[in-house]
């Protein structure tokens, strides 16, 4: 809600209404059936502040990409596709996400793209900060590997090995954006 | 006798002039508010509790002839509201809206700073504004008259809400974001120097 006041002395007076916003890319799964081309195009989608209120609505564009307004606390973005509501929360951090060399840095930005670490660590989201290859992390690292043309496109040579060394970083910062 | 008015939350002068059917500067000029004027410096933001003195009306004599029809206008003052809409502190230049307050809604597009300017009925209490088209479009929920005095916590904390800062925790944190942001030096606590900056930020 936004507090305004009447103004009745000439037009020096005004109040300002700043919303933040943050950057969201609705993606389909990172496989090959989707290719390159995985934004998520026409879902409708809301959004909702702390209160429950509707502050913003909306048709995502081709490449899938949404500026999600922040509303206090949190956000709330709601995916209305057909009759299917996908919910996430969505939070301005005042830090960066963990560096990408990091395995919190890594496990963040390999769930954010959709792939399965576990439910491990605080938030219960599999971003533990345990080194892989002790779970599931090699595993999915393994997949973006596979999903990434250039580590497995033609003529390359690095090794699929579900080790997350420079080249995977690499990858990792460049589809999650961060 | 004239009436001691409480103000409510979402009292301003010119709702209390509306209410009463006198004109705002009237109330406001009139020196049993000289005190009120003196401390709030602004007719438009009032705190709840402030009293305003009404002075009782006064008959105004008119004469016409008994042989036509004359007609007698009540006055209506209009108030407006200024609103400047930044996202991400870039202005929301050139964007068209709609504003609904009551049963009527106003068309209308944001200048180049982002700012939009609309005259409301001095009783309306509260609109919807929604803002862009297209893909993405804005809803902003507003409650006119409800802005607290900035030497009020509340009205800190409602300034800094709107202009994007997480007011769900304490005032402190919150005034550290702001004053984080501004590049002040870090003290969490409200001051002049603070109320300074934020209502040059804010408008009001």
């Amino acid at each position: 809600m936004s507090f305004i006041a009447r103004q009745i002395l000439g037009a020096t007076m005004f109040n300002t209404i700043t919303v933040r916003t943050v950057d969201i890319f609705l993606q389909k799964s990172p496989n090959k059936p989707h290719g390159d081309v995985r934004g998520i195009e026409g879902a409708r989608f809301q959004v909702r502040d702390s209160t429950g209120a509707v502050i913003q609505t909306g048709t995502t564009p081709a490449d899938g990409k949404i500026q999600v307004q922040i509303s206090g606390a949190f956000s709330t973005l709601e995916v209305l596709a057909g009759s299917a509501v996908a919910q996430y929360t969505i939070k301005i951090r005042d830090s960066a996400a963990e560096a990408v060399t990091t395995p919190a840095g890594q496990q963040r930005r390999l769930r954010m793209l959709g792939y399965h670490i576990g439910h491990s660590g605080p938030e219960g989201n599999g971003v533990d900060g345990i080194a892989v290859p002790t779970k599931e992390v090699d595993r999915s690292a393994l997949e973006l590997q596979a999903d990434t043309p250039a580590i497995n496109g033609a003529g390359q040579t690095n090794a699929m090995d579900g080790v997350v060394g420079n080249h995977t970083q690499a990858a990792l910062t460049s589809a999650a954006g961060v | 006798m004239p009436t001691q008015y409480t103000v409510n939350q979402g009292d301003c002068f010119s709702s209390i002039a509306a209410q009463y059917g006198i004109p705002w500067k009237k109330l406001w000029n009139h020196p049993d508010n000289a005190q009120l004027k003196a401390l709030r410096k602004d007719p438009s933001v009032l705190f709840p509790g402030d009293v305003v003195t009404i002075p009782d009306k006064e008959n105004r004599y008119e004469s016409r002839s008994t042989d036509a029809r004359h007609t007698f206008t009540k006055k209506s003052e209009p108030t407006h509201i200024k609103i400047r809409l930044l996202v991400d502190d870039k202005p929301r230049a050139n964007l068209p809206y709609e504003l609904h307050v009551g049963g009527s809604s106003i068309k209308g597009s944001t200048d180049s700073g982002g700012y939009l300017k609309a005259d409301i009925p001095p009783d309306a209490t509260e609109g919807t504004l929604l803002a862009g088209v297209g893909t993405s479009q804005s809803v902003y929920t507003l409650a006119f008259g409800t802005l607290d005095p900035i030497e009020t916590d509340d009205g800190v904390l409602e300034r800094l809400a709107m202009l994007g800062f997480d007011t769900d925790g304490d005032l402190s944190a919150a005034v550290q974001g702001f004053q984080t942001k501004e590049k002040m030096t870090l003290t969490g606590v409200v001051d002049d120097a603070l109320r300074a900056r934020l209502k040059e930020r804010f408008g009001q």
